[in-house]
């Protein structure tokens, strides 16, 4: 975390004043206090993972991420910014943000402050490495956000594969939302539910999850020109529906056979 | 409009029962730990106690206890146990069904039912 204060004058000794509504800089800390022009330049050229371009718009956004979390986080070992933001064009709804660290922060707290410093909504999640490595290994959805990112550090996840069949059990329980109530659901919302269950079907399938090959499994499956076409909701219901629970139903088997042979892991 | 609110009601029973069987479900998975890692990327998916209070909202009385209280307590225990038995039934081990009484009343009590 970094604060630009000024120092005032004292009595008997001169002070620095800073805010107590403030993440990071607990009483008691130690600080490095020296004058702003002397501030260190840092490296600010972001790694991007498997975007083609980005306009600068964006990129200028990226970099206000980027010092927001510098200034208001402080040390962290990577900030990684991913979710429909990275896709091309403006059609994304908000930006996931996450924080690698082991640092205990209000998630809620840093997601407001970063939303009104960068005026658009952000989801943050902070991440200690570890669970962020076993997330890699054990959760589709993982690989899939940190297939295409903008990164403040250079990273390699590279981990191998575990199934845990009744975690994901657990998690593609959370797409029958959509067989059971499509018509309460608008475009957005049925679009994540349908990633969601693509993803771990892929998983199950031993197949590579990336959020390109998650979109074009949907559109093959589902018959669609875009995946684009779920979040205009433009589906039409029965056809859908009926493709939708054959998938369902296909990853269940294929998670209740696993559960069965008690196979945690391959 | 008293067939709109029947429809209603079954499609707030699966809701209702699709939270329930997640709640057992993780508890029999992670016991009394929370799945803490799986949730951060999903957290934001809407999920069927967001639907069901969605639905809740649409069935009158909106602010009272429902009348038709037992037929849905009765019909989410119903499915409920159907759900999980048919992955006890195919080997998944650990689902404790006494915690579906309990949870069916928590939940249906949560969204003001009973």
């Amino acid at each position: 975390m970094e604060i630009v204060a000024k120092i005032s004058k004292g009595s008997k000794m001169d002070q620095i004043y800073i805010s107590k509504n403030r993440i990071g800089l607990e009483i008691g800390s130690y600080v490095l206090v020296r004058p702003v022009e002397q501030a260190e330049k840092r490296n600010d050229k972001p790694y991007f993972y498997n975007i083609n371009s980005i306009g600068n718009v964006k990129l200028e956004i990226a970099r206000e991420i980027f010092d927001f979390i510098d200034k208001e986080f402080g040390e962290c070992e990577n900030v990684i910014i991913t979710g429909s933001f990275v896709d091309e064009g403006f059609g994304f709804n908000d930006v996931d943000v996450l924080i690698v660290s082991s640092k205990k922060v209000n998630e809620e707290r840093l997601r407001k402050k970063l939303a009104e410093e960068i005026g658009i909504e952000t989801h943050v999640i902070v991440i200690d490495n570890k669970s962020l490595i076993e997330g890699m290994a054990t959760d589709p959805i993982y690989q899939m956000m940190l297939s295409k990112c903008i990164a403040r550090k250079r990273f390699v996840y590279k981990t191998g594969r575990k199934i845990n069949y009744k975690i994901l059990d657990l998690h593609l329980l959370k797409s029958r939302v959509l067989i059971d109530s499509f018509d309460a659901l608008d475009g957005n919302e049925k679009y994540d539910l349908v990633r969601n269950m693509i993803a771990i079907y892929l998983f199950l399938l031993d197949k590579k999850v990336s959020r390109e090959i998650v979109d074009k499994e949907i559109q093959k499956i589902f018959g669609l020109e875009n995946a684009r076409e779920i979040r205009l909701n433009m589906l039409v219901k029965e056809k859908f529906l009926k493709k939708y629970q054959k998938i369902y139903r296909e990853s269940f088997e294929r998670l209740i056979r696993g559960i069965k042979n008690g196979a945690k892991s391959k | 409009m008293g067939q709109n609110r029947n429809k209603l009601i079954e499609l707030f029973i699966s809701n209702v029962s699709n939270v329930v069987i997640h709640r057992i479900l993780e508890k029999a998975v992670f016991g009394l730990n929370k799945n803490e890692l799986g949730e951060k990327y999903r957290k934001e998916l809407v999920n069927s106690f967001e639907i069901a209070r969605r639905y809740r909202e649409k069935i009158n009385p909106v602010g009272n206890i429902l009348p038709d209280k037992f037929y849905v307590r009765d019909k989410v225990i119903r499915k409920v146990r159907a759900e999980l038995g048919l992955r006890i039934s195919r080997g998944y081990e650990g689902i404790d069904l006494d915690l579906v009484d309990g949870e069916v009343e928590l939940v249906l009590g949560e969204m003001g039912v009973i």
